[in-house]
């Protein structure tokens, strides 16, 4: 079921009004609704999906009480190895398998070896790399002794399927999300109009202005022999600006619809391109994702190689960026993608300063001369999308090439045409957001010409089903 | 949860009230703008159906070429039961037609999956006239996908003309002039094999017979030019071909006239200033048959 189909629409208010109505008055039934409704959301896609999802929430919570309760370290640690191969043994088998067969036999070949293709037609789980790493990351905590396990399956099946994140994210902790399950909601009437208002921004940001340059860029991407270098960097640009409109509308959705709930999501994405720096740049983008592979990749790395100094830290920020690579696609122009960012964080560990840690700390206020800086990290995040976004490495290096070899022409039909106007409105309305415009107390007569403008924009403007959110491939 | 259920009430009666002056203007820019040239009681020479590959078809062209009245229905996004429907649709209105030219091949004529059943209709806002109504409906969002030719600014601007019908912002006199040159689409959607899904030969068959019970003279089947690089696409490139003139009917074979992809915007859409070379050929060969005697 997708945010943006007439299914959803019928969906969302019905489970609205029994949660509130009908189960508001206990915990247990309003996390038991919340819980049957995420089973329909997701078996909507495809029902079988729901007993890889079942099994991975019940080894998980099982594993966990194991560890808790084991008093032996050697115990502990070979629970924690159950759980931690069994979801990275789903996440390889369906998402990876494929990937290192076809590269093995790649191998084989340039070798001069013959293999013979044993690639299987496996169905992609939907979103199997998020709720595999909520998994990881409640069982990983425990170990650590950072949480005790929950003794309430509803509430642990919940936290994993929760309908609005299990998709697409945010990659929640069971230290923010559990506490809210293990509370009963009240109604917050200014929480619930904050969040419609979210949700619809974050409608307008998929289905106007992620949805119109997907067509551009399919459009330069997809003929980008023909163009010269000049369309190529708009190539560039236009999907910057897709996959935040698409990936952050979605977030934003997730987390609009999540407060008609009660329940407050992680901050998925905090102004990306306003970053000044690369290190910024990943403290502001998909937060959750940076934020696990900092606690769960980086840090452990880290601290094993911290004798080698400098040199250990860039490989654990090496590492780190080729899981995250790895992570988003099974193809090596996503674990390019990957590298490329660890190596941009070359200045930082080298400098005199060094490096503390994967994302800055401190948030510093955004002043007038950092323009330049931001500019040159959203370039250098474009160097990086084409890597993301081309459809093979070859394609990736070619597309490279054009840009550096080409004479730098614009297409007039790039310059002139309209759907420019969504690049400095990004901006424009991260900057406005940045100020708290989405959370303070407004009248009603500005809710309503809010909400009648941007829908009316949506609905002239949108494109309906035609573009799927990008991150459901992950 | 009172005042959330109030501003949501205030907030829902905000959004009706806009999307039906919305309404009220799509519908007032649109039936300015002819819907297809549909008028009453009129007697034309030719009918065009088709699809957004037919659109770009300019009738008043046509028409100033061959001196023969045309009409063309053609819509983006149009599959045949749209055709069917705003055919009816004309002759509820009293009008006649000598012939008809229907647009049909792999993809118009197949059974696609997302194809089988009509796309919204709805948007005949001359019904709307008809029926008085100022009702706060969705068509809005209708006329705002299914008549992508008229944007919100020709309505935010009450623009009327019936080339918006068509693409065409320019008036006829000035059609020489190119419009913008939009690059090349590679739309990978569109190489999908429709060559081999069911070819919808007996609903051409039906519509020939609901045709000749208005009057029609003859159904003429065409199909528009394409990329040779998609017809290689399609496994049976003939099939289609075959079948309709098996079944005697005359078609008009336009598929491989242009070769160039700078002729087109992508796989299946020859660009807005080609048309114009289109239109011409068009005329030559499809609108040359001799005028039947009215009485």
């Amino acid at each position: 079921m997708l945010f943006n189909s007439a299914s959803f629409l019928i969906f969302l208010p019905v489970v609205f009004v029994l949660y509130w109505f009908v189960c508001g008055r206990y915990v247990r039934s309003q996390n038991l609704l919340l819980l049957a409704s995420s089973y329909v959301f997701y078996g909507w896609w495809d029902w079988r999906f729901l007993f890889l999802l079942i099994f991975s929430t019940g080894l998980d919570y099982f594993t966990g009480l194991k560890i808790q309760d084991a008093k032996d370290p050697r115990w502990k640690r070979i629970w924690l190895w159950i759980s931690v191969s069994a979801n990275l043994g789903f996440l390889g088998f369906f998402k990876y398998f494929n990937f290192f067969v076809d590269s093995a036999i790649r191998l084989l070949e340039t070798l001069g070896m013959q293999a013979n293709p044993w690639s299987l037609k496996i169905l992609l789980p939907v979103g199997i790399s998020f709720y595999t790493f909520h998994g990881l990351s409640y069982v990983i905590d425990i170990y650590y002794g950072r949480i005790t396990p929950t003794r309430n399956r509803t509430d642990y099946s919940l936290f994993v399927s929760y309908f609005p994140l299990l998709v697409a994210g945010p990659i929640e902790r069971a230290t923010h999300l559990l506490p809210q399950l293990e509370k009963r909601r009240t109604f917050d009437d200014k929480l619930a109009i904050d969040g419609l208002r979210l949700a619809l921004w974050g409608f307008f940001k998929k289905l106007v202005i992620a949805d119109t340059m997907a067509v551009e860029v399919d459009r330069i991407f997809g003929g980008y022999e023909q163009y010269g270098g000049g369309n190529l960097i708009l190539g560039a640009v236009y999907f910057a600006i897709q996959v935040y409109g698409d990936f952050s509308g979605y977030t934003d959705i997730a987390r609009g619809i999540s407060r008609l709930f009660g329940i407050e999501l992680l901050l998925n994405f905090k102004f990306p391109y306003l970053s000044r720096s690369i290190p910024e740049f990943w403290g502001r983008w998909h937060i959750s994702l940076s934020s696990w592979l900092n606690d769960y990749v980086f840090t452990p790395v880290a601290l094993q190689l911290r004798d080698r100094g400098r040199n250990g830290m860039f490989i654990a920020v090496m590492t780190t960026f080729l899981v995250s690579g790895l992570w988003h696609g099974a193809a090596w122009h996503f674990v390019a993608w990957g590298g490329l960012h660890g190596l941009l964080y070359l200045p930082y560990i080298y400098r005199k300063s060094g490096l503390k840690g994967l994302v800055p700390r401190k948030e510093v206020p955004l002043r007038l001369r950092d323009i330049p800086s931001i500019l040159l990290t959203f370039m250098l995040v474009c160097v990086g999308y084409i890597l993301f976004r081309a459809q093979d490495m070859e394609v990736a290096v070619k597309y490279l090439g054009g840009i550096l070899s080409s004479p730098l022409s614009f297409d007039a039909y790039f310059l002139k045409s309209s759907f420019n106007i969504f690049i400095p409105l990004t901006f424009i309305i991260d900057l406005v957001h940045r100020k708290g415009y989405l959370t303070g107390r407004y009248s009603t007569w500005f809710l309503v010409t809010e909400f009648s403008i941007l829908t009316a924009l949506i609905l002239a403007l949108g494109n309906f089903g035609s573009v799927e959110f990008i991150y459901f491939q992950f | 949860m009172r005042i959330f259920v109030m501003k949501l009430f205030f907030v829902a009666v905000g959004i009706g009230i806009t999307l039906s002056l919305l309404d009220i203007c799509y519908t007032w820019v649109i039936s300015e703008t002819p819907l297809h040239g549909i008028r009453k009681n009129e007697h034309v020479d030719y009918l065009i159906a088709g699809d957004s590959r037919t659109n770009p078809l300019l009738p008043e062209y046509l028409c100033q070429i061959t001196g023969k009245k045309v009409i063309n229905i053609g819509e983006p996004g149009y599959v045949l039961d749209d055709n069917i429907k705003v055919l009816k649709y004309f002759f509820e209105m009293g009008n006649k037609v000598d012939r008809v030219l229907l647009q049909v091949d792999w993809k118009f004529g197949a059974r696609h999956p997302e194809d089988v059943e009509s796309k919204e209709w709805r948007y005949l806002p001359n019904l709307i006239r008809k029926e008085g109504l100022l009702t706060p409906r969705i068509p809005f969002v209708f006329y705002a996908k299914n008549n992508r030719n008229i944007k919100p600014m020709h309505i935010v601007k009450f623009t009327k003309t019936a080339l918006l019908r068509h693409g065409q912002t320019e008036p006829l006199d000035t059609m020489s002039v190119i419009n913008s040159h939009r690059p090349f689409l590679h739309n990978e959607k569109l190489r999908e094999d429709y060559s081999t899904m069911e070819f919808r030969m007996k609903d051409i068959i039906a519509l020939d017979t609901f045709l000749k019970r208005q009057g029609v003279r003859e159904l003429i089947l065409f199909s528009t030019p394409y990329l040779p690089e998609w017809i290689s696409t399609q496994s049976d490139s003939a099939s289609y071909k075959s079948k309709v003139r098996g079944a005697g009917y005359r078609l008009h074979d336009f598929s491989t006239v242009y070769r160039d992809t700078t002729w087109f915007k992508d796989y299946l859409h020859v660009t807005n200033s080609r048309y114009l070379a289109f239109c011409r050929l068009f005329a030559t060969v499809a609108l040359s048959d001799p005028p039947i005697p009215r009485p």
